[in-house]
């Protein structure tokens, strides 16, 4: 192992596998009504028990692969699994967030292929672009000398 | 619940490491830190939501870890806290003894209540 794989190891150790508190002070800080504070120790506990509950979920969705004879921990396997611990509560939203992320994978690929069905070269698509601009402008001088700003007719106006 | 749109969220490839600290756990879906995300978000909200109400149940204005102590113990689904928090020691005696300001005791208040001998 070279010297810096072990420095990496090393740094993978339980203190570094914590949520960043700033991150969390926030989010107590929106939820809290705004005439109660929180003190850091309590801060500090409650990212406890936030990582506390990642290894919950983990370990019950992990089971739960097991048994569906998969070896890729699925989101469908965390939405079982928080059923399974008593957060039913939680699923509908948790289903939402899965859906918006399939949506925003779908939108992307759209994207991809949408440039791929043009048949255009980046350069060909460039030099469209720059036609459109142009007629813009011709466009925005015509109407400007129409409306009486500039004294004098634009190229090739009649 | 304020700011309604608020964007901070945890970051997605920290959840996925903490995840993987369990030996158990192999492979791991792209989704599926992202769904967990969102899942913490809410467990901190429910646990945030009980630690208020003790908090407003004993009229105090900072949040103390006993309160979060108290709040743990009364919900089912956090029992898979109470390890944590269980060598916590209550200073208000459950609620009972009246909560001065977190500057050093001099006296012990009594409470305003009867004693049932």
């Amino acid at each position: 192992m070279s010297d810096r794989e072990a420095a990496a190891s090393a740094a993978a150790t339980d203190e570094e596998l914590t949520l960043p508190k700033a991150t969390v002070q926030k989010l107590i800080s929106e939820m809290l009504p705004s005439d109660l504070t929180c003190s850091k120790e309590t801060r500090d506990l409650i990212i406890e028990c936030c990582v506390e509950f990642i290894h919950l979920i983990s370990a019950q969705a992990n089971e739960i692969c097991e048994k569906d004879a998969k070896k890729t921990i699925s989101p469908e396997h965390i939405v079982t699994a928080l059923k399974e611990l008593g957060f039913e509560s939680y699923v509908d939203e948790v289903e939402e967030v899965l859906k918006d992320h399939k949506q925003q994978i779908r939108d992307r690929e759209k994207k991809t292929s949408k440039f791929e069905q043009s048949g255009l070269t980046e350069e060909e698509l460039a030099q469209k672009q720059q036609e459109l601009f142009d007629q813009a402008r011709d466009r925005l001088a015509r109407a400007q000398y129409e409306a009486g700003g500039s004294g004098v007719p634009p190229e090739g106006y009649e | 619940m304020r700011n309604k749109n608020k964007v901070t969220k945890f970051p997605v490839a920290r959840i996925k490491k903490i995840m993987q600290k369990d030996e158990e756990v192999g492979k791991v879906a792209q989704a599926t830190p992202i769904l967990i995300s969102k899942a913490l978000e809410l467990f901190m909200g429910s646990l945030v939501e009980e630690m208020t109400k003790v908090a407003v149940q004993r009229s105090i204005r900072r949040v103390e870890i006993w309160h979060l102590k108290h709040a743990i113990e009364q919900i089912d689904t956090f029992d898979f806290l109470r390890e944590i928090v269980q060598p916590i020691p209550d200073p208000t005696n459950g609620g009972v003894e009246e909560e001065t300001s977190t500057e050093p005791k001099r006296r012990k208040k009594r409470a305003k209540v009867d004693d049932d001998d």
